[in-house]
């Protein structure tokens, strides 16, 4: 990488400003540390298992997607940069600054969470990516849609965030169902899911996440929703 | 001529501490309750939750009350809504290079702070309780309007405290942490303080009065389903369901009272 994409790099992360990323690293760190905390005090197996599988598949995947939709509509000089660029490339780049270090650091979690024998229940080698990866792909994907389409942050956090807790409590409705099972993010912190649930709720997750980036994308490509206003 | 420029209002200088209030909670009313975002999010919540309401079998209940405390019940993602459309509110002003202007102007931080609080969080439960009234009218052509005034009492006692408590929150602590840290803190805090029952290990206010779903008030005065409290083996008493309510408004008066005194201090004037 030469200087001038570090440059480039640098000049993005001012612009975005501290808070996305350090909202998208607390989500993941804090989870870490509670789950290091409850192994040092002695918590029960059982207990450990769950709260590995909440922080991988619930509580990063949320952060982040908090994180990376908030960074839309922070842009004063949006309509300057529409003259030199397109904006669909500034912006999916602001995003990728956010959500890259919480993945990594989300992929040490589970490495840290393996070792110390905090793990979800059935899960093998494939786990240190699987159980995180697709559910967080998928929620940032919802919330950027959301987001730019309403033209508001506020909207998407909320959304996600009624979303996320709708299937934490609605679990067994949505279990019963093979379509909402398929976008069922909690799938990797239920014990015992057979092969076969789990492989398609794998694949159908990153698979709407990919479809959602696109239509982001399609969005993006009349920049000019987002000059001259306050977020909606 | 001279009619245009008779003033048929004081000077806002020469306004009373409560008509500044009420003129800038007007204007923060309208300005909130005109976004989009706030409808969308917040109906999209109620909605989303109520397409699969909790218990399962509730809703063909005889007893009315029963029935209403049970739907505020399925009210309680809303809050996470609420909160995440007003945490941008704090820092508007300061964003749009307003803050020099607002400050030079003899309107005051507390009257200011004070009209966003009431003006913005009134605007933001509007469409909670235009749900709620929709959801009366339902029930009333189903069951006959006995069921409109325990409908508005459980509005009262179960749905709105904890609204209230939220709308204090968001927008004040933002002004400590910026609306993006917040949110995320927000959706924490309703899990593990509302959520997480006792049975999970965790030490959490869940199943107290001091939790922010209106648990309480529904199990003491409406008959309602208990969750967390009943992990606790507690039966609420309509003492404790006061305790609840107080503490959910007491908490949000401490943090608009602490706001105020904090930015009191800072201000350069």
């Amino acid at each position: 990488m030469n200087r001038s994409t570090w440059a480039r790099l640098r000049l993005e992360l001012r612009v975005i400003g501290i808070a996305p990323p350090v909202t998208a690293l607390a989500a993941t760190l804090g989870g870490a540390i509670l789950v290091i905390v409850m192994h040092a005090t002695g918590a029960g197996a059982e207990h450990l298992d769950l709260a590995a599988g909440a922080v991988l598949a619930g509580f990063a995947p949320l952060g982040t997607a908090v994180a990376a939709s908030s960074v839309v509509g922070r842009d004063p000089g949006a309509e300057l940069v529409m003259t030199t660029t397109a904006y669909r490339r500034v912006l999916f780049l602001r995003v990728g600054l956010v959500v890259a270090p919480a993945a990594l650091v989300t992929l040490l979690d589970a490495v840290v969470f393996r070792a110390l024998n905090a793990w979800p229940v059935g899960q093998g080698t494939g786990g240190y990516v699987l159980v995180w990866a697709p559910p967080m792909l998928w929620l940032v994907a919802l919330a950027m849609l959301i987001a730019i389409g309403l033209r508001s942050p506020a909207a998407a956090s909320g959304l996600i965030g009624g979303l996320w807790l709708a299937q934490y409590l609605m679990t067994p409705a949505i279990r019963d169902n093979t379509v909402l099972r398929a976008q069922y993010m909690f799938m990797g912190v239920a014990a015992k899911v057979p092969a076969h649930e789990w492989t398609v709720n794998r694949i159908a997750l990153p698979a709407v996440g990919v479809v959602a980036v696109i239509a982001a994308g399609l969005l993006l490509g009349r920049p000019e929703r987002f000059v001259g206003s306050d977020t909606a | 001529m001279t009619t245009v420029l008779q003033r048929t209002a004081p000077p806002t200088a020469a306004r009373t501490w409560w008509a500044k209030t009420v003129a800038a909670a007007r204007y923060e009313y309208l300005m909130q309750v005109r976004r989009p975002a706030v409808w969308v999010v917040v109906v999209g919540l109620i909605a989303l939750r109520c397409a699969s309401p909790f218990p399962p079998g509730f809703t063909s209940t005889t007893d009315n009350t029963f029935l209403v405390a049970d739907w505020a019940g399925n009210f309680m993602l809303c809050p996470i809504g609420v909160g995440a459309v007003l945490a941008d509110r704090a820092w508007r002003e300061s964003r749009l290079g307003l803050s020099d202007l607002l400050t030079s102007t003899p309107t005051g931080i507390g009257p200011r702070l004070w009209g966003k609080a009431i003006g913005a969080g009134a605007a933001t439960i509007t469409p909670v309780a235009v749900a709620w009234v929709g959801l009366l009218g339902y029930l009333t052509a189903q069951r006959g309007a006995g069921v409109i005034p325990v409908g508005l009492a459980a509005f009262a006692a179960i749905i709105l405290p904890g609204l209230i408590f939220i709308s204090a929150c968001s927008v004040t602590i933002p002004y400590l942490t910026g609306p993006v840290l917040y949110r995320l803190g927000l959706f924490g805090y309703w899990v593990w303080g509302n959520m997480v029952g006792p049975r999970f290990g965790i030490p959490t206010p869940a199943g107290t009065p001091f939790e922010a779903i209106g648990e309480y008030p529904a199990g003491a005065w409406f008959h309602g389903t208990l969750f967390d409290a009943r992990q606790r083996g507690i039966t609420p008493t309509g003492g404790e369901a006061v305790l609840s309510i107080a503490f959910l408004l007491l908490m949000a008066l401490a943090a608009l009272v602490i706001t105020q005194l904090v930015l009191t201090r800072r201000s350069p004037s």
